[in-house]
């Protein structure tokens, strides 16, 4: 049987990702019986979600006009489109 | 330095994955390598803003990382996929910017604050405090941004990678050059952080009994 730190090692660490059935249904059970760690968990979801938001594709991608410059910089192209 | 402005119209369009992309990048056709710049320009500039660079260091890091992926192009061999790659590239540079040791850190004064929250049977001494949906998914943004400036930055950036970008576990690894353990001891300690903090901030501010 897991105990919390296990679970929240686990968790945190994204050590499901790769861990077996038996494993993943320790973890599930756990948090099924534990409210902290259930806790735990959606604290951890929130970040991640929070962090998405921030810095993910739906995030500020910035100025349209920062990425049309750095992309005419990177490809040595004239504000026309031309090649240099 | 391959010459990216060669000529190549008379080839099919090309998209990010294409399985001739590789073999494209490689000969320097400007074609290739616009689709790779269109593809994930955006994504580098985030993910430098994500690794903590203010906005005149993302842009110079950005442009940095499409030079030398243009630069290195005749050696890109295709055994890795090219954002991979890519942000290989990034990760070195962003490095190069904040001048921090490449290496794994050993010790993590966060791994001592986990562990007081902890009795010696493995449960909580201190547990979490409940989720506040509208706390987290409202202040939590603004206090995310400023938790994350005390996160080292290559605890931050595998954290910006794996939640904002969805990398696997397997190409953060290859992109920063960690074992599968390290990752996720970075993981560990940058989630934790972050937790800490915004814990900490939730007890001193208005919201107090709600986070």
């Amino acid at each position: 049987m897991l105990d919390c730190k296990e679970v929240a090692g686990i968790l945190a660490s994204d050590g499901l990702e790769e861990a077996a059935w038996t494993r993943r249904l320790a973890v599930r059970f756990h948090l099924m019986m534990c409210r902290h760690c259930r806790r735990y968990a959606a604290q951890l979801r929130a970040i991640g979600v929070a962090a998405s938001r921030i810095f993910g594709p739906r995030g500020k991608t910035g100025d349209p006009d920062v990425l049309r410059r750095l992309e005419r910089t990177i490809l040595g192209k004239q504000p026309d489109g031309r090649g240099e | 330095m391959p010459d990216i402005t060669r000529e190549s119209s008379r080839r099919s369009p090309l998209s990010i994955d294409d399985p001739g992309l590789a073999e494209r990048i490689r000969a320097g056709d400007r074609a290739a390598i616009e689709v790779v710049v269109k593809a994930y320009l955006s994504h580098i500039l985030r993910a430098a803003r994500g690794a903590g660079l203010d906005e005149t260091q993302a842009e110079d890091v950005t442009q940095e990382t499409f030079a030398t992926f243009i630069e290195k192009a005749p050696s890109f061999h295709g055994r890795a996929h090219v954002r991979t790659w890519l942000f290989g590239i990034f990760y070195k540079k962003v490095l190069e910017f904040r001048r921090e040791a490449s290496r794994s850190q050993q010790h993590d004064d966060i791994d001592e604050i986990v562990e007081q929250r902890f009795s010696s049977d493995g449960s909580w001494l201190r547990p979490p405090r409940a989720v506040d949906t509208d706390v987290y998914h409202g202040e939590i943004r603004e206090w995310l941004r400023e938790c994350l400036d005390t996160v080292p930055m290559r605890q931050r950036l595998a954290f910006v990678l794996r939640e904002a970008e969805g990398f696997s576990s397997q190409e953060i690894c290859n992109i920063l050059d960690v074992t599968r353990t390290n990752l996720g001891a970075m993981l560990h300690r940058c989630r934790n952080r972050l937790r800490e903090c915004l814990e900490a901030r939730g007890i001193r501010g208005s919201r107090d009994a709600r986070l």
